[in-house]
């Protein structure tokens, strides 16, 4: 036969190996989510690649380079902070300086006095709050090429002010010499999401992809000796390998292609972070989809032909029918890991975190022997109640779960760590510094019953159209701020304001720390250094001389933010309203982004990994099926498997998500409690236990069909 | 115990035909067997005799011709009416047991009974009693830890458990030692007239087809009897 002939006999051989072989279909599913998954991983990379290289185009687009020099001035910009709940978003004042000068990119027009210009999220996530009025005329959004990415909160307003103090001149729009403004100051390095992605998703599809590889091994491995004993080369054995996986990774790479080609069509939200992806990065990246998708499809072949060389050794390979003593000592040893977590509270801070940190490595490392144990343990249990009642599946899924607890042990093995890595990841990363914690404490006390405004310009005549558009209950407090740190801060306000704040009304100045929370937050946050001076005063008296103003609302009140907000833009053309603890609050918000990231990869990684042993053990579980095939066909009862099925896999599942959730549970609030840091999210682990429940079921369900299909096949066949 | 070349036959095989895309398996070919009797089908390796033996067992579905079992055509028979038959009339031994190396011998044995709706207690007495007739110990010993001889014999318990009228066997002897395969053939031989079933050999062992009351060699498709 020619070298060409045999190299196609041979890819053909593989194919027809592919489609006949036991467990063939199960192995063809396995290998098309492996090779699915990994192209979802490379696309993935892709689309970091194509969202930033937008993302820095568009920001070098709207960069605003600031005035230096003789250069020309076309247009003046200030940037401040706003928040929309706990979400601050960045507002860009502008004034056009110059007839000529383009808008920035994503506005059609300047916006013109009193207008503004609002983000699709911005309009979105504010709407409860009355944004689309806050800043003036709702002028239109800003289309998507002005954003850094869809999901950014941004505002241009153009307000009504002739004074513009403190503003910057900016000779040009679109430069690389420019401060970064939105979501572009929190922005992760691009290698460091590639990285994170790469060792997550990546490691895990990896996983995945080599136990789809295995899935089915002993038909290959048998296949692979016999070609090797033909005299079959490396080579030849690859191609029959090749054959074989070729339809399922070509089809699981088309498959993988799919989200990134939706995404090219329209901005797709993530899910958890909210992020959403931008339709034309995506699709200015389109060209080098085709060579992501073929590295991922020649890695998933390389794969295949790599791990199915000839080891020479027939030991490795065959099933073994009873799996060896579990070592004692390693379930004392996750007993001293859980004691060591336990003990953290007596231990000095350093300690603590050790023991912690610790104790749960050595408790999730040694699980699978404890929970071999105990697997082991029920297997004998689950046997005899199938002895006691003749029950025929549960006698079988009771013997093989105790001669070979592995396949049950790393199901529940991933189940319980998953639970542990998703919760852990979770209380970690909701963890913030002590400011950001008294921050939270202040919020939950005072909400939105301190809010302090600084105008842009501030006279008596604003202040009254101000007090005019506050809500009813609202008091006013003016602030003079001393010229210089060290000097006292003056804040006046009427008999009836101050004894809101439960303080006695009198000519002198009060004694503030009497009064109720408010008074006291009013009184550290007005002035860092100096003194404060609380007096009884008029408040249009007091608006000549005073630069701020605190509006004083029921304690506790919630929801009037907005509305203050906005009579401050509407009164004074331009106002910063900021609640005492905001600064601290909303500086949290960075590490409560990347939460959510690390939160979606880990949902994702333990996805992947939960998807890689579901496969191992329902393809496991089809090599025990075979041996029961004679005895279903011959007295018809082949649907029992099914029933084996759920007892072997689906039912060890069930226990480990209910096992798994109240150690992860414990785990995280004992770790809130120890740390007296961040929250834990019940939602998140009751979504986890549930998406877990469902894998109970769907690997049963796959184990089962799959069993009850081969056992279909199955008939006598001479040796 | 009457001569059961008087009797009426239990297993008729008519005229049955049955070829594959590539070849022509067996033609016309007519067998009967009797309760008391033992029959033994040689022939080498690729000739269909395990075909036929699926054929019997109604997995495989013959392109013409009859196979009777107890009176009933079983190739008119749905595939409800076969499996019900398979469980009230056939017992199968295959050349490697195919039991549960897991389950211990009365387990494996009981379990066919139970999946044939069997009561549980019925099921493993009956199993303990046949293990001890064919000198099987009994325990919680897995399978797995049995020689191959006693595997063997619980594979034969296995297949008797439901006092199948016939009984049939694959190469039952094919992966056992000499002094073992005397010893399982010996049993095998013996259950025609102690259990006044029909038994269906299959195999290319000369010394164990000596031991049939007739033997038929399938070669070119065709039964060639040696044995009267």
């Amino acid at each position: 036969m020619s070298r060409q002939r045999l190299w196609w006999h041979l890819l053909r051989l593989g194919l027809a190996a592919g489609r006949n072989s036991p467990g063939g279909r199960l192995r063809f599913a396995a290998l098309t989510v492996a090779a699915t998954t990994m192209t979802l991983v490379f696309m993935s990379v892709l689309t970091v690649v194509a969202t930033y290289d937008g993302w820095d185009k568009r920001d070098l687009a709207r960069g605003a380079e600031m005035a230096r020099g003789k250069r020309p001035v076309v247009a003046s910009y200030k940037w401040t902070r706003d928040s929309v709940g706990n979400v601050p978003h960045q507002v860009v004042h502008v004034e056009p300086r110059s007839s000529t000068v383009a808008p920035p990119p994503g506005l059609p027009r300047w916006p013109g006095p009193g207008e503004a210009f609002l983000s699709p999220e911005l309009l979105r996530a504010g709407a409860g709050e009355g944004i689309r009025d806050r800043y003036g005329v709702f002028a239109g959004i800003i289309q998507d090429d002005g954003l850094a990415n869809s999901a950014e909160r941004l505002a241009y307003v153009r307000p009504k002010v002739d004074d513009r103090r403190d503003w910057f001149g900016v000779t040009r729009i679109g430069s690389a010499r420019s401060a970064l403004m939105g979501d572009s100051r929190n922005r992760v390095p691009i290698g460091q999401f590639i990285a994170t992605i790469s060792i997550t998703l990546g490691g895990a599809a990896m996983v995945l992809l080599i136990i789809a590889a295995r899935c089915g091994s002993t038909v290959r491995d048998r296949r692979t000796r016999l070609l090797t004993a033909l005299g079959g080369g490396y080579r030849h054995r690859a191609l029959v390998n090749l054959g074989e996986a070729l339809i399922p990774s070509s089809v699981g790479t088309v498959l993988g292609c799919v989200p990134y080609f939706v995404m090219t069509i329209w901005n797709v939200r993530l899910p958890i972070t909210g992020f959403t992806t931008n339709s034309a990065d995506l699709r200015s990246w389109a060209w080098a989809a085709p060579t992501a998708a073929v590295s991922a499809f020649a890695l998933a072949l390389l794969v295949v032909v790599t791990i199915h060389r000839d080891t020479g050794s027939t030991q490795g390979t065959q099933p073994r029918t009873f799996e060896g003593a579990i070592p004692r000592w390693r379930s004392v040893v996750g007993a001293i890991g859980l004691i060591a977590i336990v003990v953290t509270p007596y231990l000095s801070k350093v300690m603590s975190f050790l023991a912690y940190v610790g104790g749960t490595a050595l408790l999730w490392g040694m699980l699978p022997s404890t929970a071999g144990l105990v697997i082991r343990r029920l297997g004998t249990s689950l046997a005899n109640f199938g002895v006691r009642t003749g029950r025929s599946d549960t006698l079988i899924a009771g013997r093989w779960a105790h001669a070979r607890p592995g396949v049950v042990v790393r199901l529940v093995s991933v189940v319980v760590i998953g639970l542990g890595v998703i919760t852990q990841a979770q209380v970690w990363s909701s963890r913030l510094g002590e400011s950001g914690q008294n921050a939270q404490r202040a919020h939950q006390e005072l909400r939105d019953s301190v809010l302090i405004v600084v105008p842009q310009s501030m006279t008596p005549l604003r202040v009254d159209r101000f007090t005019g558009l506050l809500p009813k209950e609202a008091e006013l407090l003016m602030v003079n701020t001393p010229d210089t740190p060290e000097g006292t801060t003056e804040i006046r306000g009427s008999c009836s304001t101050v004894r809101k704040l439960n303080l006695k009304c009198s000519p002198g100045p009060l004694a503030q720390d009497k009064g109720d929370v408010r008074a006291r937050f009013l009184n550290q946050y007005v002035s860092y250094v100096g003194k404060t001076e609380l007096r009884e005063g008029s408040v249009l008296a007091a608006a000549k001389t005073s630069d701020r103003i605190a509006v004083i609302l029921p304690l506790g009140s919630d929801g009037f933010s907005g509305q203050v907000k906005q009579a401050a833009y509407q009164s004074f053309g331009m106002a910063f309203v900021e609640r005492p603890y905001d600064s601290w609050l909303l500086g949290t918000d960075n590490l409560a982004t990347m939460a959510t990231w690390v939160r979606l990869f880990t949902v994702l990684m333990m996805g992947i990994l939960l998807l890689a042993v579901v496969t191992s053990s329902a393809g496991e579980f089809l090599t025990f099926t075979t041996a029961v095939a004679p005895l279903a066909v011959l007295t018809e009862r082949r649907r029992f498997v099914m029933g084996i099925a759920l007892w072997n896999l689906s039912a060890p599942t069930v226990i480990a998500v209910g096992f798994g959730t109240a150690v992860a549970a414990w785990q995280g609030t004992f770790f809130i409690a120890m740390t007296s840091a961040g929250t834990f999210s019940w939602t998140l682990l009751g979504t986890s236990a549930l998406v877990a429940l469902g894998l109970a079921g769907v690997i049963g369900l796959a184990g089962g069909l799959g069993a009850v299909q081969a056992t279909a096949q199955w008939r006598p066949a001479a040796d | 115990m009457p001569d059961p070349r008087h009797q009426h036959p239990l297993l008729s095989i008519e005229n049955l035909s049955h070829s594959t895309v590539n070849a022509e398996i067996f033609t016309s070919l007519s067998l009967h067997v009797r309760r008391g009797e033992s029959v033994v089908l040689c022939g080498p390796s690729g000739t269909g005799k395990t075909t036929l033996l699926t054929c019997v067992l109604g997995l495989t579905r013959p392109d013409t011709g009859h196979i009777y079992v107890a009176g009933k055509n079983i190739t008119d028979m749905s595939s409800r009416q076969l499996a019900l038959y398979r469980r009230k009339h056939v017992g199968m031994v295959f050349q490697f047991g195919e039991l549960l190396p897991e389950l211990s011998p009365p387990e494996n044995v009981a379990l066919a009974a139970l999946l044939a709706g069997v009561d549980r207690k019925t099921a493993y007495d009956s199993a303990e009693r046949l293990l001890s007739e064919l000198g099987v110990p009994l325990g919680q010993t897995p399978t797995a830890y049995l020689s191959g001889g006693e595997r063997q014999r619980t594979a034969v318990a296995r297949a008797l458990i439901t006092n199948p009228p016939l009984l049939l066997a694959d190469e039952p002897t094919g992966a056992l030692d000499r002094n073992t395969r005397d010893s399982v053939a010996d049993l095998i031989f013996e259950l025609p007239r102690k259990q006044n079933c029909a038994l269906l050999v299959v195999t290319h062992d000369e010394s164990l087809a000596r031991r049939a009351d007739r033997r038929f060699d399938l070669v070119a498709g065709r039964l060639i009897g040696a044995k009267p």
